[in-house]
């Protein structure tokens, strides 16, 4: 990145505010709201870290040292001691720290203290999860959590709870980043990579953190050991995969005597960097370019009436204005059809429904016929029957990861017919349909716009379009969330709230769903004296066949609600349009009727305002070009094919 | 863990911090024992040779006589480390060797700060430098990787060392690397 991720932060909610601020937006509530809602969603934005691994690797000890937790109380830590609950932790005033509780469904939060922490998270104080415990929600003072950072630790891989491998699944793919922790004594195993093969294609963002560094004289040999088998499993090249080398020990020494050598020894420094790396380019992508993309879309929509009022006070040609006030009201007349119950794009929209209902359910039941084979290929394995408790955690998983898939499939293709019907309703306008219309920019305008480089316009075209799909998405799971993610926002709490902020809690609440089907089954099959290969597949079967039911009550729960969603939101967006135009037509009469000298006092008031907007858009352009720049050089530095000709020859560094 | 181990770690991560070179650089013995402890860090110099990527780093003398303005001496010393096993590669004092006999080494160059930046808040200043220490670690990146530099960045860095970098110590900056500050610092 140009620019380190804050400071571009910044810059977007500094020009926020001085929008927030222009005297020609006072009147206008639907911005004003709209950017609001952007600027909160970028001061509260959460950034999700989730800690993965296998049972004993020193998940918990990475996460009390990473921040900087001197007591291991928060994350307890033991030679005995295993974690076996999914904890997040975020930033709050005071530290509260709330244990959800309870059978599904019937879930409850209650308040403990931090001396009670381990009677929830630990294996040995609550065996078999005697308490029913869910889910701990920590939240801190902690100044590392001060910028929005939310860390999940997770219980180990293949968790003997299903419920608890479900919510880890539904943090992945809203995780910007994943640190996959595993012990400098030992390779990375088959179940390892065998897990972080399934949890990789829905974040790529991972980081292989070793650990216990101090522990072995040699552990170069395992990370070569590890990276060749990462770039072979994940089909990467090795230098790709980011491997850190940690000592929570020596970091642990550090925070209680200072001294500095134990810091560098623990190499943490390196760590920060390198998930401060991802997290910036990340976070770029998925939250300042979907502002910008608002922010620029509505200095334009904010400036329309003002370039069109400008006009109609030249008072030039009355024949002129006559026929550009029929035209308004022409594209009224057209918003206000698009309003009707029958309009065509209600028709269209119910049609690309069912297309898409069928596409889906299509890819449903092929998916469904994999995870079928998939799961047979595991009853011929010797190795997997022997161990049935873990057969039965890799179909979890297998169907998990079928419903991320899915529902990843479904958010896009919403998107694409979202895009369709808002080129079929005209909602993608832009300063060309102005001129379309008959307008013309004053002559400052015409001077920038000609100005204008040509790379620039793309970057910022390029802002835009990543925008409406970004925030398309955003926005549109955000209504998922919060329909079907019911489940999850309560079970999660707080955590809900930003896990819904996509879809996670879409898919978090399904997956819980799922979980429920296999809860109890793990327990009988692990327990089974009989290895027998026919008793273990009749006693899973039916798991399966249950939770292939649940699937599909949710896929159907989703389509139920997503065309009520798509439906509303659209014809929102048509009726802020029509507003507009109803004032613009407004303005346009009213101008007509003016006195020709109140005429030219009103054009130099407009010309003023239409001052400012041009300077909030060369702002928003400055910015969004920063941004968008970043993200290229770090899709470039992730060795993107990148065009020759904007780039320059680095001889000035050769010997 | 000894102190090659404890670099060492670092091979295992494809991020290069120029920062953390300027620091680290400090805990090796060969800084300890010829560079004098008070020595502030010049601007680092990429260096390519053989497909490997190294950083010269200057250090210079600073002298704080009056408020707010602090005397600059031309570098004193060089320090060349590979940047990625951030081993030692050579060692120059500016003042037994360099590439401007003629010019003088050793008294006062310049102020900081200079016209350029005077007029900046602190924060202002500290923010620059922060872009341009980010704009090295790209260029590191793209050395190592072998892959070119954004036309934008390149702009972008060659405008922010314009204006960081005092234009007093200009002429001995070109001195120590010629094709770089050449390339960046146009006249």
């Amino acid at each position: 990145m140009s620019n380190s991720y804050n400071q571009l932060k910044e810059k977007t909610l500094l020009l926020i505010n001085k929008m927030l601020e222009f005297e020609g937006i006072k009147g206008s509530k639907e911005y004003i709201e709209l950017l609001s809602s952007v600027q909160n969603k970028l001061i509260n934005e959460k950034i999700i870290v989730v800690v993965a691994g296998e049972f004993k690797q020193g998940k918990s000890s990475l996460i009390n040292a990473y921040l900087n937790e001197r007591e291991h109380t928060l994350f307890p830590v033991d030679v005995e001691v295993t974690t076996n609950l999914v904890t997040t932790i975020s930033y709050d005033r005071e530290e509260k720290i709330n244990v959800i509780l309870g059978p599904s469904g019937k879930e409850k939060k209650q308040r403990i203290q931090r001396e009670e922490i381990k009677q929830y998270v630990t294996e040995q104080q609550n065996k078999g999860n005697k308490m029913e415990a869910k889910m701990l929600v920590v939240e801190s003072p902690n100044p590392l959590l001060k910028d929005g950072l939310t860390i999940v630790d997770t219980p180990g891989v293949g968790s003997m709870n299903p419920e608890h491998s479900a919510i880890t699944y539904a943090f992945i793919p809203n995780a910007d980043a994943v640190i996959y922790a595993s012990d400098a004594q030992t390779p990375l195993s088959e179940t390892e990579l065998d897990f972080i093969q399934r949890i990789y294609k829905h974040c790529k963002n991972f980081i292989f953190v070793v650990t216990k560094i101090d522990l072995v004289r040699d552990y170069q040999g395992i990370i070569q050991d590890n990276r060749n088998k990462l770039t072979k499993f994940l089909k990467e090249q090795p230098e790709n995969i980011k491997i850190v080398p940690v000592s929570s020990r020596a970091k642990s020494d550090y925070l209680k005597d200072g001294e500095e050598d134990d810091l560098i020894d623990s190499n943490f420094t390196l760590l920060e960097e390198t998930l401060g790396h991802i997290i910036r380019e990340r976070r770029a992508e998925l939250m300042l370019m979907p502002a910008l993309g608002t922010v620029g879309k509505t200095i334009l929509d904010l400036k329309r009436p003002f370039v069109v009022e400008w006009n109609a006070c030249q008072q030039e040609n009355k024949q002129k204005t006559l026929e550009k006030q029929n035209e308004l009201q022409e594209a009224i007349k057209q918003k206000q059809q698009f309003m009707e119950k029958n309009a065509e794009w209600i028709m269209a929209l119910s049609d690309g429904m069912k297309k898409l209902q069928q596409s889906v359910n299509y890819d449903f039941d092929m998916g469904l016929s994999d995870i079928q084979q998939k799961a047979n290929t595991y009853f011929e394995d010797n190795k997997k029957v022997a161990k049935p408790g873990y057969l039965l955690s890799l179909i979890e998983s297998d169907i998990n990861s079928f419903m991320i898939d899915t529902s990843e499939n479904i958010m896009k293709r919403a998107a694409q017919l979202h895009g369709q019907l808002s080129e079929l309703t005209g909602l993608n306008i832009n300063q060309v349909e102005l001129e379309e219309l008959g307008f013309q920019f004053d002559d400052e305008d015409k001077e920038i716009q000609a100005k204008r480089v040509d790379k620039f316009r793309k970057s910022v075209a390029a802002v835009k379009g990543g925008a409406f799909n970004l925030t398309y998405a955003g926005g549109f799971g955000a209504v998922l969330g919060g329909i079907i993610g019911g489940v999850a926002g309560t079970l999660l709490g707080p955590a809900g709230t930003y896990a819904g902020a996509y879809y996670g809690a879409m898919i978090g609440g399904g997956l819980i769903g799922i979980a429920g089907a296999f809860t109890g089954a793990k327990d009988a099959i692990s327990n089974l004296d009989d290895k027998d290969r026919t008793v273990i597949k009749n006693k899973i079967v039916p798991v399966m066949n249950d939770s292939y039911k649940k699937c599909r009550y949710i896929i159907a729960e989703v389509f139920g609600n997503l065309e009520k969603s798509l439906r509303d939101d659209l014809r929102e967006q048509i009726k802020i349009q029509k507003v507009q135009y109803e004032e613009m037509l407004e303005k346009l009469k009213a101008a007509a009727a003016m006195s020709s000298e109140d005429a030219a006092e009103r054009s130099k008031t407009i010309e003023r305002s239409i001052k400012t907007i041009n300077d909030l858009y060369k702002q928003f352009e400055a910015v969004a070009i920063e941004v968008k720049s970043g993200i290229e050089v770090a899709e470039k530095t992730s060795g993107e094919q990148t065009t020759h000709s904007a780039r320059k020859s680095m001889d000035w560094a050769d010997m | 863990m000894s102190e090659l181990e404890s670099h060492s770690l670092s091979v295992e991560n494809s991020f290069i911090s120029i920062e953390k070179i300027v620091k680290d650089i400090r805990k090796t013995p060969l800084f300890r024992q010829v560079v004098p402890m008070e020595a502030v860090t010049g601007w680092p110099i990429p260096l390519r040779k053989n497909g490997r990527v190294f950083i010269i780093l200057p250090f210079y003398g600073a002298q704080n006589k009056e408020k707010g303005k602090t005397i600059l001496y031309p570098p004193l010393a060089l320090i060349t480390v590979d940047c990625i096993t951030m081993v030692v590669v050579e060692y120059i004092s500016t003042r037994f060797k360099n590439s401007w006999p003629d010019g003088n080494w050793e008294t006062a160059a310049g102020y900081f700060p200079h016209e350029a930046i005077s007029k900046m808040t602190i924060r202002e200043y500290k923010n620059l430098k922060q872009q341009l220490m980010g704009l090295y670690d790209i260029l590191i990146k793209c050395l190592i990787d072998g892959t070119e530099l954004d036309a934008e960045v390149d702009a972008k860095f060659s405008e922010i060392l314009g204006i960081l970098m005092e234009p007093n110590l200009i002429p001995f900056y070109k001195a120590i690397r010629p094709s770089f500050f050449g390339h960046f610092l146009k006249d």
